[in-house]
């Protein structure tokens, strides 16, 4: 739904360096977005005094800056702080900032790579298959991926495949599907495949087969919905 | 030893005379400032030579032979004796942009008034040594724009900056007046006569207790025509006419209450017998500083609140000449849900309406305003799309609006595209939307 944000202070006369990602940041809205885009490399050292003088002075955030300087001095969880931020603006909604707080928490034992992957699946789960992909293609790219045991292997490139099918790239989806069975052995990826194969070769899943006949324009959008739930039903994620 | 910044100023710049009061907060009232009389005694409220007066000639000269400057009574006199140059009409001339020559030099209006506002200031120190204004609140007949943008540049020379200074109409000062009056006296129409150089001018606020909050609602009329002549007519034909002008006005209204001001008042003694016959049922009050004290309860209660007449809460909404009369407001995703957003109040100066928000889009190029108007009457919807604005992801645009009005009715809406942090940089790209009850205008930059 789209909508209207107000936003919660001032612009800063002087921005503040976020060190995680090099970047200067003039607003409480911004420093959401970064915490919220990096939830999976966040660490307590980014919260510190040099923050807390920022939002007191530059954006005129003094109750923001007093919680987050108690929960430093208390040593809270890296979460906790973030939640702080997150809930000191609307740019989130409650419900995302939950999430993130429980994505978080359920990341407190993960190793790099599998926090890497949940990166991933969150933008799968919220409907951003360009940025899924894309992390899924970093991880698997990058060190950290080298070492991959076969079946986490193959649960990245099946997630990989889902991304790649939301965004069209039906061929290119099958043969991930195809190289995550192969890697994992899971049956889930080898129906998935032979599913994929179907619609890259223009044939389309029994649903939206039923209802293509003779739609209307105005239908179209419905119908598409409708048939990326059956797709979401069908190939599972990882 | 460093000086606080605690008085709370009112001053009635009117056409003959200014009077100034400074709040008493112990005594929660204002005082006036008293200033030494050299002349004659020519009105029944002034106090004779020797004595002290709460009025100040709105007049400015300077003395032939020493180039000093001199206000106020001193000012008039240097008139009468030829003894410099003076402007014994100061307000009227600074109405205009003209320049005024005084001996051999030329003066901008707001140069004079500087010199005036100077001394008047200086008053007050001495009056009231060790402190410093905090806030000052000038009540005038009538609010000009070019005279405000005259008086604002003159006053910031002397250091009076907006976040200290407002202005006050007559109107408004009244109303402020009242409302600090006991409830009974506000509890129902309340009337004021003013009788003054140009004439009889009838103000009255019209309270409805029944909204909330409340709301008092000024009608103001110039009957000048209708009164008697007090020169040509005998003084109890006089008092005969102004007695029935004044009941014809009060037809079929609750007048609890009538409050007399003006020169006519106090030079026209035969004035006292016509209101002592309006008393019947009625309160009635003669005075000669209540809008003066109506600018200096302002002051006080704009300090209380931080100088922000929104914050005021105020349980009584005046609505002078210049108030704006429609909330505006905006749907918005703020404190975690869409709410309607009330974004300008109603009952500020619409000269005064300058507020801006920042907002991050979220999936919409579209503004959309609601001018509500308090008084009753049609609320005005308008969509006012940003045309051009640069695609981008979701909440990835900061848009700047800033609300103002270009008159009592014409809100008119600036957006700016702040982009978003180093993401996006700003645009640059800007839109112009006008929005009244009549319809609307779009521009873009």
């Amino acid at each position: 739904m789209s909508k209207i944000i107000l936003c919660s202070g001032p612009l800063a006369g002087k921005p503040y360096l976020m060190k995680l990602t090099n970047q200067h940041i003039y607003s409480l809205e911004e420093l959401c977005y970064i915490l919220y885009q990096n939830i999976y490399v966040l660490n307590n050292s980014m919260f510190d005094g040099a923050l807390c003088r920022w939002l007191e002075q530059e954006i005129d955030e003094k109750k923001l800056a007093k919680r987050l300087d108690i929960l430093i001095r208390e040593e809270s969880p890296v979460e906790e702080k973030v939640a702080a931020v997150l809930g000191a603006s609307d740019y989130y909604t409650e419900n995302e900032v939950k999430n993130t707080v429980y994505l978080m928490q359920k990341m407190e034992d993960c190793s790099p790579v599998e926090k890497w992957k949940l990166k991933g699946d969150s933008y799968l789960e919220h409907g951003s298959y360009a940025q899924a992909a894309q992390e899924y293609e970093m991880l698997l790219r990058s060190e950290e991926g080298e070492g991959l045991r076969a079946r986490e292997y193959g649960r990245i490139k099946h997630n990989l495949a889902i991304a790649h099918l939301y965004t069209g790239c039906f061929n290119q989806a099958a043969q991930e599907f195809e190289e995550a069975a192969r890697a994992s052995g899971e049956p889930v990826s080898v129906l998935a495949c032979q599913e994929a194969r179907k619609l890259a070769e223009g044939e389309l899943p029994e649903y939206a087969r039923v209802s293509g006949q003779n739609i209307r324009e105005e239908d179209y959008e419905e119908l598409i919905a409708g048939w990326k739930e059956e797709l979401r039903r069908a190939f599972q994620r990882k | 030893m460093e000086q606080k910044r605690t008085l709370l100023i009112g001053l009635d710049l009117d056409y003959d005379y200014t009077q100034i009061c400074c709040y008493d907060e112990k005594a929660g009232e204002p005082v006036s400032i008293r200033v030494p009389r050299t002349e004659e005694k020519n009105s029944r409220f002034q106090a004779a030579e020797g004595e002290e007066s709460l009025l100040i000639p709105t007049a400015i000269g300077v003395v032939e032979e020493t180039k000093n400057w001199v206000f106020g009574e001193e000012a008039l006199r240097l008139v009468r004796s030829g003894a410099g140059a003076a402007v014994p009409d100061l307000l009227e001339r600074a109405e205009s942009e003209e320049a005024v020559t005084l001996l051999t030099a030329s003066f901008l209006p707001e140069e004079l008034l500087e010199r005036f506002l100077r001394r008047c200031l200086l008053l007050i120190r001495q009056q009231i040594p060790g402190q410093l204004i905090a806030r000052l609140v000038i009540t005038l007949p009538c609010l000009e724009k070019g005279l405000l943008e005259r008086l604002g540049r003159a006053l910031e020379k002397l250091g009076m900056f907006q976040d200290r200074v407002s202005f006050q109409s007559h109107g408004q000062s009244f109303g402020q007046f009242v409302l600090h009056q006991k409830r009974e006296f506000w509890n129902g129409t309340v009337a004021l006569l003013d009788y003054r150089r140009p004439g009889l001018l009838y103000s009255q606020y019209k309270i409805n207790a029944k909204k909330r909050p409340a709301l008092a609602v000024l009608e103001q009329m110039d009957v000048s025509d209708r009164l008697p002549c007090p020169r040509e007519k005998s003084d109890q034909a006089f008092v005969t006419g102004l007695v029935q002008l004044a009941e014809q006005l009060f037809y079929r209204q609750q007048v609890v209450t009538v409050y007399a001001t003006g020169s006519g008042f106090r030079e026209e003694e035969k004035t006292t017998e016509a209101l002592s016959q309006l008393c019947q049922g009625r309160r009635v009050f003669l005075g000669d500083n209540l809008y003066v004290r109506g600018a200096c309860y302002y002051a006080a209660e704009l300090q209380e609140h931080g100088g922000s007449l929104e914050a005021m809460g105020q349980e009584v909404l005046l609505l002078a000449e210049d108030c704006v009369r429609c909330e505006v407001s905006m749907n918005l995703f703020y404190r975690g849900r869409v709410e309607e957003a009330i974004l300008c109040d109603p009952g500020m100066n619409w000269f005064e309406v300058d507020k801006t928000f920042d907002f991050i889009l979220d999936e919409t190029d579209c503004l959309e305003v609601v001018m509500r108007p308090v008084l009753g009457g049609t609320t005005v919807r308008e969509s006012f799309y940003l045309d051009g604005l640069e695609r981008r992801p979701r909440k990835m645009t900061r848009l700047r609006v800033r609300f103002r009005y270009e008159d009592r009715e014409t809100l008119l809406l600036t957006a700016e595209d702040m982009g978003f942090g180093e993401w996006y940089p700003a645009s640059g790209q800007t839109w112009t939307f006008r929005m009244n009850a009549g319809g609307r205008e779009e521009r873009h930059e």
